[in-house]
């Protein structure tokens, strides 16, 4: 399943409180529930922050456990960077 | 780089000459500065989105974007009328000991990780990105409020209290052009 981030949260996915956030997050917990591979395409996406991804993969996390995230979760193209630090934070920390 | 960011700031507070400005950037003129300047280094365009993002939640508008280029490398502005960190900080109860402590103490303690007003966590982490850009780069920034800044060059941390209040956020990074990629 592909998930286009931009059909849902627009060209600038930075703010915590996007509008199409918690749509992607419905759909994904869909997703996750049925044990089915996700990629979440960035394509078109001019901005990704931080903050946004701290938004949509940590609760994730809480609710399905950092494993299942990590192997049924990814991101096309590969995130880099800070966002994909931010990815990595957020999993350790909710993992404790 | 020869003028030092507390010129840059002392000068900046009187007049905004030689800065081409955006008031009000919104993140779409941002990401077309980023890409007119054809500047390479997207941690920056995160990191500048980030403390975009900051001025909105605090000052609830869009900040104003000034930037210079000059023959080796661009110096960044951002400037907001928001609350200084020095109000924002305390309120975080595991923070509640900053209160009244010397602004320049204060914005040290913010380019820390996960250092908010919220305290919860992934919170905190413009400044401290800024903070480990500057590193990763080998650039400058300078971040004041209120009436003190802490700036940080070859990753030694400067503070400095200001003799006077100057009632907004203002801060300056400065990246030669190896560093953005240019």
């Amino acid at each position: 399943m592909i998930i286009n981030l931009k059909e849902h949260s627009g060209e600038f996915c930075t703010a915590r409180k996007n509008k199409g956030l918690s749509q992607v997050i419905q759909i994904l917990k869909m997703a996750l529930e049925k044990n089915e591979k996700i990629t979440i395409s960035t394509t078109g996406v001019k901005i990704l922050t931080p903050s946004y991804i701290d938004e949509l993969i940590p609760p994730l996390v809480i609710i399905f456990g950092s494993e299942k995230i990590k192997q049924l979760v990814s991101f096309s193209p590969p995130l880099t960077g800070f966002i994909l630090e931010q990815i990595d934070r957020g999993i350790k920390n909710r993992s404790r | 780089m020869t003028s030092s960011l507390e010129n840059i700031l002392k000068n900046f507070l009187i007049s905004k000459d030689g800065f081409v400005e955006v008031r009000n950037i919104t993140d779409s003129q941002l990401f077309d500065f980023y890409i007119t300047q054809t500047i390479k280094n997207n941690n920056l365009l995160v990191v500048l989105e980030e403390l975009r993002m900051n001025s909105i939640e605090h000052a609830k508008s869009e900040p104003n974007f000034f930037f210079k280029k000059e023959s080796d490398h661009f110096v960044f502005i951002i400037e907001d009328n928001g609350f200084g960190i020095h109000q924002t900080l305390p309120k975080n109860p595991k923070l509640s000991d900053t209160e009244g402590r010397a602004s320049s103490s204060i914005l040290r303690l913010a380019l820390e990780e996960s250092i908010s007003g919220t305290g919860l966590q992934g919170r905190g982490m413009g400044l401290y990105f800024l903070s480990r850009l500057i590193t990763e780069i080998d650039g400058e920034c300078l971040v004041a409020s209120d009436s003190g800044f802490v700036s940080k060059t070859n990753d030694i941390y400067t503070e400095k209290d200001l003799l006077i209040d100057i009632k907004k956020n203002v801060i300056i990074i400065k990246i030669n052009f190896k560093g953005l990629g240019l």
